[in-house]
Formats: structure tokens, sequence, C-alpha cells
């Protein structure tokens, strides 16, 4: 089915109420020593480690939204919070105690929670995680009483506290076989936990704590710790030994050892006597050490003890994931599940558009005021983002709640101490004892506050010229209706046939690149049920016919980017189209023409290159662990690789690049590692660090489409055409720019390599990139050519006064600050005018599939339709030159010829894949073959050397027909033809 | 040592400078960039991202009276990018063939670009043979060849270099290549030979002064001054397109690729 159905991350919430978010903070170990030698800083290794833990997801389990680093070593953990825990039911019940109410919990009330924190702990188990900080306070409960363990990531996130210079864990809750233990990570020992739980169920069962109350200190728990594992190594279970001098509480120890609760009074406990029997012994085993009676939380969920509540729950079996395999089978159905998100929007517009206050509304409509009513149902990944976009920040949090408060720097400063002079030396520093109070470690969770931010995003909404806003920046609006445009021509052809039932997310390919016409496909016009949902969600969306083009203001990305409302409009929208992505693959690839959500980023852009299936088992089926001989280069690479990224810099990312890399090589046997596959797959990897798999898919749907052929092995004709095409390109729409270029040498073969096999990617920063693929992956295959031209032009003044040093000196080191957005359109304006003939590559599937169209409308009747529509008889191999502007490149006319370019070079046909194809095009082909059964001379592809002589592009007899009324033919034939 | 680094002074202001074109050579991840880095601005980025084609950059700097600009072409390393490299060493004066003294291989690598550009290079071109990250080896014999040096930023540099030394035992990485190995071979194929840290700077300027010294900047004086009279190339940094480069091979064909000048 849908292929991110299972998205943890774009899951509303099932609950009406929303979520609380907290954060914990401390701070890395310092290792400013080692990292001069290469080792990377604590920080971050703890930061790419944490990025797993966001994809961890499970109903007992508090969610990870973010880890950000802050100043020095400090790092900020954001996760799922409830106010509500073990340990706040322990505190209210002490203080009921004394006016002698009930101790401790029914029964079954235990036997829920235990099975909840054990469903918890097992699955952070199955994903290779302890969690070694279960204590009452790290328990928590929602509103409906569902156990939500948290802090499960800390563990191991600092590889087991090396990271930090703090223990982690609560003694009284620890395990005594923890002490002393070293981390070795992938060998955890998961059964420390189960130790945790015997007593966090003891604690609350009885409501006493597990060790006595007037042994609370630290150093009696730990030698107390260390008598009970010595006990265990000695006797079967250290419970029934145990003796008084060992600190635990001594009813806690009655009830462990008989089962019975002899001392309770009254009727507090109406629990069978067998249930009770069945609790202490589950305890017992909960609590054994040793290596033969140690148990893990998987053993101890299938306990007797939780028959009943397996019973009433209906669960039979452990839950396991085949049925989430069937998600992938078919791909192709619309996901089963809708959110009933309507209603919601209803109520949205409502207060939208009576124009009032929020709460004045709520109280109108005699409605329950729900303070986030909105935002209960979103992702909370989705709550956290636009909580930041509102203004949200997480340090600032922390200080405004009085944390974080540090010494001040004052006694900070060395202290220089006078030794006698008797002694040795004479005075010197004492720096060790001083430390920042701010820096020791405090398990206080800072709750982020959510309560405005529903009435934020509403007066976001609701602000003046937001109607236009989510519209006015269609790139992909023709200006003017009189400017020449080949794509439009282009894209008539490509709808209606995407119109074609079902085509137009099985073609998994190409249709829809095209630039649709926005008139034809708003969406306001249903296509399937995809756009009816999206044109209901977005409030401020109108059919575009309604705005006259030119009136429109464009509002800048960056500002699209950071407002809340905007933000939460595409969020939405974007959300339920990747639900049902692929069936809503055109709706999506629609959208994205306007701006990318960069939250959903990662997904959007695989839903654009079209991964479709089970993306996690074709991945996880190459192998990427053999050594190869590749490796060597890509060890050298991965540690250079975009490592002002704190992603890319951390040593996880390091290891999933490697990985990702490997894997690429072994799943593309005809192609090779070049040093700068590495940079183009970086986007892939930053934008889904968790999903390794879908990363890859991505990178192997998009190097096909956009650098074909770039990395095989003997590429050289392949990027000599490309720069060759780009050299023509730039003498099109820039001649005095483009002959300047030339006389002073400064040619693309020595600077513009490293634009084009990387796209990009390594001249920009990730930032940049992110926006300029955006519109790369939304526009046709040859769009990056363009954007190369709007680079030049960006410095045209200075590279027209520029020598060849001056000139290269632009571009080379440092690449200059540029704005990416202007470069688009410029791109994007240039791309529009050009004959598409001009941008083929002979490796090219875009440029080789329009031939194929072209070609097939008739070869033998090509030339006539030429002839018939220009009312003229020459044949259409007539000489002609395009005069753009003022083009010096007229001077080359000689050599300009509207010359075919059909056929794919013969000699390319270095693959079957090759072959076939060509096989296929000579068929269709018949009628154009040459009086010699071989291929006519205009037919013959271009070679390099010929297109670098020439200055200017040929510009095949399809685009000519088009372009003759705009432009000035001059024949230059000899006048005896 | 140091003031040849300096831009030209204003003695030499009113010289022009001699162009001298330079090539840098060797195994990929060895240091090519960041010696360019050290040498034309004074720093070291650790993590240097790879070069992929090419860089170009220039650097002047004065020896005795006269002022040397330096048209240095950064290459890329691995060795898909080899057929790319006839393009920069096609005229070049000078180049610096790099390897790193803690991988073996790459001396070899080293020895094959000599090779390569003693058959099909500028007959007279100047190469210098240069072991690169000497500071990630604790090796202090190999450290002592800078000796001429008594100014003061020198003695500074010598103590923080010997402090780095003392933090880096514990980390030490095994040297692969002797300095005696590289330099004897650099001896009987008459290279410069030098040995230097792009990360603390040991050695980098030497480089660049001992090859404008060998260097024939009167040969190369009057014959630019020719060239630029007739309107050909001269010795400036433009690369030679048109004389055969144009349909050579990216990849593959290392061994047949260039052209025989």
């Amino acid at each position: 089915m849908a292929t991110f159905a299972t998205c943890p991350d774009l899951h509303r919430h099932p609950s009406t109420h929303l979520a609380g978010l907290a954060a914990i903070s401390f701070c890395a170990k310092d290792n400013v020593d080692d990292e001069l030698h290469g080792v990377p800083p604590a920080t971050s290794y703890i930061f790419g480690q944490s990025q797993f833990l966001k994809s961890l997801s499970h109903p007992n389990l508090c969610e990870y939204l973010d880890v950000i680093k802050g100043k020095r070593d400090r790092l900020f953990v954001i996760q799922e919070h409830y106010n509500n825990s073990l340990g706040l039911i322990r505190s209210t019940q002490e203080s009921d105690e004394k006016e002698g109410a009930l101790k401790g919990q029914g029964l079954s009330q235990i036997r829920s929670w235990a099975a909840q924190i054990l469903d918890g702990l097992v699955y952070l188990n199955t994903h290779g995680i302890a969690h070694r900080t279960l204590t009452l306070s790290n328990v928590l409960l929602n509103e409906s009483g569902t156990i939500k363990l948290s802090n499960h990531g800390l563990y191991n996130m600092t590889k087991g506290g090396s990271l930090v210079q703090f223990s982690i864990g609560d003694p009284h809750y620890l395990s005594p076989n923890t002490l002393g233990q070293n981390y070795t990570s992938g060998l955890q020992d998961y059964s420390a936990d189960v130790w945790s739980v015997g007593v966090v169920l003891t604690e609350m069962f009885l409501g006493e704590s597990f060790w006595r109350k007037d042994r609370l200190d630290l150093d009696e728990l730990i030698s107390s710790l260390f008598a009970i594992r010595r006990l265990s190594t000695k006797s079967r279970s250290w419970i029934l030994d145990c003796p008084e001098s060992i600190g635990v509480n001594p009813v806690v120890l009655s009830f462990l050892q008989s089962g019975s609760l002899a001392h309770q009074e009254g009727a507090s406990f109406k629990e069978e006597e067998s249930e009770l029997q069945n609790f202490a012994t589950f305890l017992r085993e909960c609590l054994s050490l040793g290596e033969s009676n140690s148990r893990e939380a998987g053993q101890m969920r299938r306990h007797d003890f939780f028959k009943s509540y397996d019973l009433a729950h209906g669960i039979s079996e452990p839950l396991s994931e085949p049925a989430l395999k069937l998600w992938h089978e078919k791909p192709y159905i619309q996901s089963s599940f809708l959110p009933d998100y309507e209603g919601e929007v209803e109520r949205l517009r409502k207060v939208i558009s009576e124009g009032k206050d929020l709460a004045d509304d709520l109280e109108a409509d005699g409605q329950v005021p729900n303070p986030c009513g909105i935002l209960s149902k979103l992702p909370l990944s989705q709550v956290f983002y636009l909580w930041k976009l509102a203004g949200g920040d997480v340090e600032a949090q922390f200080r405004r709640n009085g944390r974080l408060v540090g010494t001040p720097a004052i006694q900070l400063l060395p202290k220089v101490v006078q030794i006698a002079e008797s002694s040795a030396g004479g005075s010197r520093e004492e720096r060790s004892s001083v430390r920042d109070i701010a820096d020791l470690f405090s398990d206080m969770t800072c709750v982020l506050p959510l309560e405005n931010l529903e009435a934020e995003i509403l007066k976001s909404i609701h602000e003046p010229n937001k109607d236009q806003f989510s519209w006015d920046t269609d790139y992909f609006l023709f200006s003017d209706p009189d400017e020449m445009n080949f794509l439009q021509g282009t894209m008539g052809e490509n709808m209606s046939k995407g119109k074609g039932a079902g085509s137009s997310s099985s073609n998994s390919g190409e249709d829809g690149f095209l630039y649709p016409d926005s008139m034809r496909f708003t969406p306001g016009t249903p296509n399937g049920a995809a756009s009816k949902l999206s044109s209901g969600l977005a409030t401020g969306f109108q059919p575009l016919a309604q705005q006259p083009t030119k009136t429109r203001v464009k509002v800048p990305l960056s500002i699209r980017e950071k407002d809340l409302g905007y933000q939460y409009q595409r969020l939405a929208m974007f959300t339920d189209l990747l639900l049902q992505y692929p069936a809503s693959r055109a709706e999506i690839l629609h959208h994205s023409k306007i701006d990318i959500p960069p939250l959903l980023r990662g997904k959007v852009w695989a839903a654009i290159l079209g991964v479709v299936g089970d993306y996690q088992q074709v991945y996880s089926d190459f192998d990427k662990y053999t050594e190869k001989s590749t490796d060597h280069q890509i060890e050298l690479d991965v540690p250079r690789c975009h490592q002002y990224n704190q992603l890319m810099f951390s040593p996880s990312g390091h290891e999933k690049m490697k990985r990702l890399l490997k894997c690429w090589v072994e799943a593309n046997e005809h192609l090779v590692y070049w040093q700068g596959l590495d940079s183009c797959c970086a986007p892939f990897l930053t934008l889904n660090f968790n999903n390794e798999a879908l990363a890859f898919s991505c990178i192997q749907k998009f190097l096909p489409k956009y650098l074909k052929d770039m990395f095989l092995h003997d590429n050289s004709k392949v990027i000599h055409e490309y720069l060759a095409v780009f050299r023509h390109l730039l003498s099109y729409h820039d001649p005095e720019l483009s002959s300047h270029l030339d006389h002073i040498r400064f040619i693309p073969q020595l600077y513009a390599i490293s634009w084009f096999m990387t796209l990009f990617t390594h001249i920009f920063p990730l930032d940049k990139i992110y926006h300029l693929w955006d519109k790369i992956l939304v526009g046709p295959s040859s769009l990056p050519l363009f954007v190369g031209i709007a680079i030049l032009q960006q410095f045209r003044q200075e590279l027209l006064r520029s020598e060849f040093n001056e000139a290269i000196g632009i571009f080379s080191e440092s690449f200059p600050e540029m704005d990416i957005e202007k470069c688009i359109e410029t791109a994007l304006a240039m791309c529009r005018v050009t004959p598409p003939s001009t941008c083929w590559l002979s490796y090219d599937q875009e440029s080789r599939k329009m031939r194929r169209q072209l070609s097939s409308g008739g070869e033998g009747g090509a030339g006539a339709t030429v002839g018939a529509a220009n009312g003229e008889t020459m044949p259409f191999s007539q000489n002609g030159s395009l005069v753009h502007g003022e083009a010096p490149s007229s001077t080359n006319a000689t050599s300009n010829k509207t010359t075919d370019q059909q056929q794919p070079q013969q000699e390319s046909s270095r693959r079957s894949r090759d072959l076939e194809l060509e096989k296929r095009l000579s068929g269709g082909l018949g009628l154009g073959q040459g009086p010699h059964g071989g291929v006519n001379w205009w037919e013959e592809p271009l070679s390099i050397e010929t297109m670098n002589e020439e200055l200017a592009p040929r510009i095949h007899r399809s685009d000519f027909v088009r372009l003759r009324q705009q432009a000035l033919v001059i024949d230059i034939r000899p006048e005896s033809e | 040592m140091s003031q040849a680094n300096d831009a030209a002074g204003p003695a030499a202001s009113n010289m022009k400078p001699v162009q001298v074109k330079l090539v840098l050579l060797g195994e990929a991840a060895v240091g090519k960039s960041s010696l360019v880095l050290r040498f034309v601005n004074d720093e070291f980025q650790l993590n240097k991202e790879p070069t992929i084609g090419a860089a170009f950059l220039t650097q002047k700097c004065r020896l005795e009276d006269k002022v040397i600009k330096f048209e240095i072409w950064d290459t890329a390393g691995q060795e898909r990018f080899h057929s790319l490299a006839p393009m920069y060493y096609r005229n070049a004066q000078a180049a610096v063939i790099v390897y790193d003294v803690t991988k073996a291989s790459s001396l070899e690598k080293a020895k094959s670009w000599v090779k390569e550009l003693q058959r099909q290079a500028n007959p007279n071109i100047v190469i210098a043979l240069t072991g690169n990250k000497v500071d990630l080896v604790a090796n202090r014999k190999s450290r002592t060849h800078n000796d001429g040096e008594v100014d003061e930023d020198g003695e500074q540099d010598a103590q923080e270099i010997d402090e780095d030394e003392e933090d880096d035992e514990d980390y030490a990485i095994t040297r692969q290549v002797p300095t005696e190995e590289a330099s004897a071979y650099a001896q009987e194929s008459g290279l410069l030979f030098f040995e230097t840290s792009a990360k603390n700077g040991q050695g980098v300027a030497e480089v660049f002064t001992e090859i404008a010294k060998k260097i024939p900047l009167e040969h190369i004086l009057s014959s630019s001054r020719g060239a630029r009279a007739g309107g050909v190339n001269g010795s400036n940094g433009r690369v030679d397109l048109q004389n055969g480069a144009n349909g050579q091979r990216l990849g593959g064909q290392q061994e047949k690729g260039g052209c025989a000048c």
C-alpha cells in the first residue's frame, strides 16, 4: 500500500490531547585533547547517535524529537512529555498516607503498568537499546493512563555514560550487576533493566521505598548493592538469604520472601492469595541476579503473571512486524485510513472567516475549550517544528526557567596561588578546582510551553494578505503570454498523456516534470481523492485563474519558510499527500513546484523521484560489508564530505555514508565511484538520516535522471558533451559573455566539471543545495545547465572585466556568495525560452525520449511538414542561424545548421540497455535511412570536437519551426544549391 | 624564507612579476590542496573537501630582486581524474609532486607521476618531490632538516612543533616512507626534495622558494615577452585545450592520455 503510510513522523495522533514537549540538557565530556588527534568530539558522537532515537516509535515510549547542540559542549534533548508519572503518583500517595489512606496500588493496576513497561523495554531491546535509567520519574503516564517510558535513550546516546561527566542512572533503581560494568556497544546487558522494573513495581505496589529510608546515604546504598551482588554469587536467591544488614526495606523484603502481606491491616488488598504469590515470584525473578538467573524484558513479559492481562487485552502473541510487510505489496492503492481532518479545517475556517478571537469563538460555539485543538492530532515532530517557527528557543526556555545559570565568569578565572618560598615552585595556577555549575548534570526536565501555539498559528493564517501569500510565488507561471515558451508546447502533450487513467503515477519517470499549466491543473481541480482533500485543507488556496498573474507580489522563499501559518498549511497538506503516496504523486509534484516544507523534504523528494515499493528490502538485499577496491577512496572521502554539517560530521554520519556509497557501488555494476559522488549523496543522507534505505532509493532514482553515465568508468564523452552543450547554451543566452570567456580561454572544462559532476553539491553548502535541488527535482533534466549559466551571469560584470586569472579566481577555492533563489529564477526563465533541441545530450533519457517522439511523427514526412508550415519547399536540412540579441555568434553562422541529432551515437552501445533502445529507435527510423542504407549526414551526432569548435548551438527542425517567427534566418548556402 | 612568502614589497612593486605555472600532482588525500592553502593563505583546514577536476590559485612571492607570481593548478587526486592532468601540466614550468609520508603507496604513485612528467611535460620542468604530513609521525630525526633557521619566528615554530610532538606520541602514526629512501630517489631522478607539514606549515614556503630559485626566470621572462607580443600562449595560467586536450579521455586510458609537447 502507500509507501509512507507506516512512517511514524507522518502519523496523526489518535488522542485528542496534545502531548507535551520537554527538554533535558547536559554537557558532553570535553575531549579537546583527543580532538586534536582526529577523535571526533563527544558532542558530535552523541548528536549522531541520538538521531536514531528519533526513529523509535512505540505506544509505551515517549518520542524523541530533536537533539540540539548548544554552546560549548551542551546538548538539548527534546522529548515527548507528560506531567503525570509514577513518581508523581507515589509522592501524592505518600502525602495521602498521612491521612490514613490506602498504601500502594491494586494488583491489576500494577499488572497493567508492568506489562506496558515491559512492552516498551522489549521494543527498545529489539532495537539494541538498554534503558538503564528506569526510575519512577522516568515512567510517565499520558492522560488516558498509558505508560510512556522516558529518557530511554540517554544511556545509548552517551555510550553508556562514557561521553559525559556524570554517571547514568539512579542507584536506587540500578541493578547491582551494573556496578563497574563497562559499556560495550552491541553487547548490552538488557537484564539490568529488569531489575529496575522489579524495584519500580515493588515500590508502586507496596507504597514503600525499596531501600530502608534511614539508609539512603549514597555510600551505604552502593555498598548494599555490592553486598547483594556478593550474596547472589553464593546463594540461589539473594532475597531468601538476605540479612537485615543489607539495607533493603524490611517490609519489601518480607513481601518478596513470603508473597503475602501479613502486616497489612484491613481490606486494602483483596487480591487472591495465589495472585499475590504469583506477583511475588515475578518480582523475585525480576530481582534475581547471576548469569543463570538474569532475565531480559522479553522473557519477563511472558511470565504467568501477565496471563490475565493478555487475555483481557486479546494479546495472544507478542506483536510482530510481518503485518507491516503487507503495506508494501500493492503500492498503488490509496491509503485506507484517511484521518478526519476536514472537520478540523472547517472549524479553522470558521474561526478565520468570522474574524474572531479564538477564545470568543470557542465560547460562542459552546465547545469545550480545548487549548490545542488543531495541534493535538499533528505528529509531534511537526508540533515541535511549529513551536520553533513560532519563536520557541529551547535554550532560552531553560534560562527562563532559571536553569543553566552559570557560575559568574570571574569565579572561573584560574586562581593564582602563592606557594611558600621554601617549596620548589613559585606561583602556580589552580584551574581544576573551579567548575561552572551550569555544566553539572541535572535530570530536571524543562517543559516547553505549547499553550499559545495554536493561537499563534491561527493569528498567522489570519493575517491580512495571506490569501495571496500561498500562491504568489509560482515560479512556473509564465509571466508574459506573448513570450516564446518552449515548455508550454511540450507540456500540452505531456498533460494529455498524463490524464490517461492511472498513467500519471504508474509511469513513474517523466510525466508531470514538464511544467503543467497551472490554469488547467490547479489544486482546486479534483484529481482523485487526494486533491479533494487538499483543496479542502488549503484555506488560502484559490484557483489560479481568478488571480491576475501580473499583480502578484513575490514573497521570498526565506520568508515563506519561516511563516508559521503558511508552514502549518503546507505541512498539513504535504502530510496528507505523502500518506497517500504514490496515488498522490502528481499532486505532490504540482505543489512541490511552489515550495517544499523543509521538515518533510526528505520524503517529498522521494515522492518526486518516484521511489515506490519496499525500499527497505531493496537496500538490505545489497551487500554493504564485503571489502571492495573502492573502499579505500571512500574511506578517504567520507571524512571530508560536507563536514560543517553536524550530521555529516558525526561518527554515525560517517558510517552511514560509507554504507550508502558501498551499497551504491554494489548496486551499479556498470558505474564506478568517482570523487564527488559522496557530495551528491550527502543531501539525501542528511534529509533521511534515519532511513538509509530511502536515501539510497532516492539516489538510485536521482542519478540516472540528472547525472546519467557521469559515473561511468570512462565518462569523458559524457562530460565533454555536457560541457560543450553548456557552452553553446551560454552563447545562446549571453553571447557577449560567452565570446568574452572564449576569448580569454576561460573554458568550462577548467571550472565547471565539479559543478555538473556533483550537481553543485561540491560548490554550495547543503542549506543552499536543498533549495536548489527543490527546483531541479521538479524541473527538466536540462535545468542544471541553466543553473550553471545563471551562476556565471551573477558575476557577469566581473567576468567581462576579467582576464583568465581573475576569472578563474572568482570560482576557485572558496565559492563566492550566491543568491540561490535569483539563480533558480534566472535559470527557469532561460529554460523556458530555450529550444529543447539545444539541450539534447546523447546520453540523456529525456532528450532521447523527445527525439523519439519527434522522429516517430514520421521521418519521411517530417521534411514535408516543415516545408508546408513554412510555405517553402526547402528541405529541412536548410542552413540557418539564430540571431539572439546582438549575437556575435552570427559570425559562426556558417557552421550553424539545423541538423538532426535523432540518432543516438551508434558507438555508445556499450550496454545491452542502450542496444535495445537503439534497436527500437532505428526500427522507428526505417524511413529515415539514407540512400546508402546508412544514416543521413544530418542525422549523425556531432562529434565533441565539432561542438567545441562551434560557439553556438544547432537547432532541431522541430524547434526551428516555432522559432522562425522570432528569428532572423540567413541562408548561407552557396547559390549552386 | 618568511619574506619570500610576503606579497611584493615596495621595492619590487614596480617590477613586473614573472609568471610561473605550477601544477600539483599526487595521490588522493596526500594534502595537495592543504599545501597550496598553507602557501597561499597560510591556513589549514582539517578535513578539507576533495578537489574535483582542479582548482586554480595564485600567489606572489619575492626572490631576491624579482617578483614571482605562481599560478598554481591544484589537481584532483583520484586516479580516475588522471586523464585530466595533461590539460593542467602542459606548459607548466614547475610541478610539485606530493606524497604522504605515512603511506608507502603514495610514493609509488608519485614516482609514476614523475615518469609521466619526464616523458610528456615541458622538458625543462622543475619537479619537486614533497613528502607531506610529517606532523603525524613522531620521528624526530626527520624534522631536523630545517636547521638553517635562526630567527625568532623560526625558534618559536620549532618549540611549538616540539610540544606538538610530545602530545603526538600517544597517537603516533608510523612513518612508512623513510626520508632517506625518498631523498635518494629524488636525487637520482634529479628532483628537488622536501618534507612538509601543511598542518603546521613546516617546510611549505621552502618548497616554493627553492622551485623559484631553480627555475630559469630570465628565460621565462624573455620568452613570455616574446610570446605575448606574438599573441601565442605564453607562460600564463591559461590552459591550452586546442592542442590535443579536446578529445582527451577523462577516464580510462591513463597511460595513453596526453600528447607529447
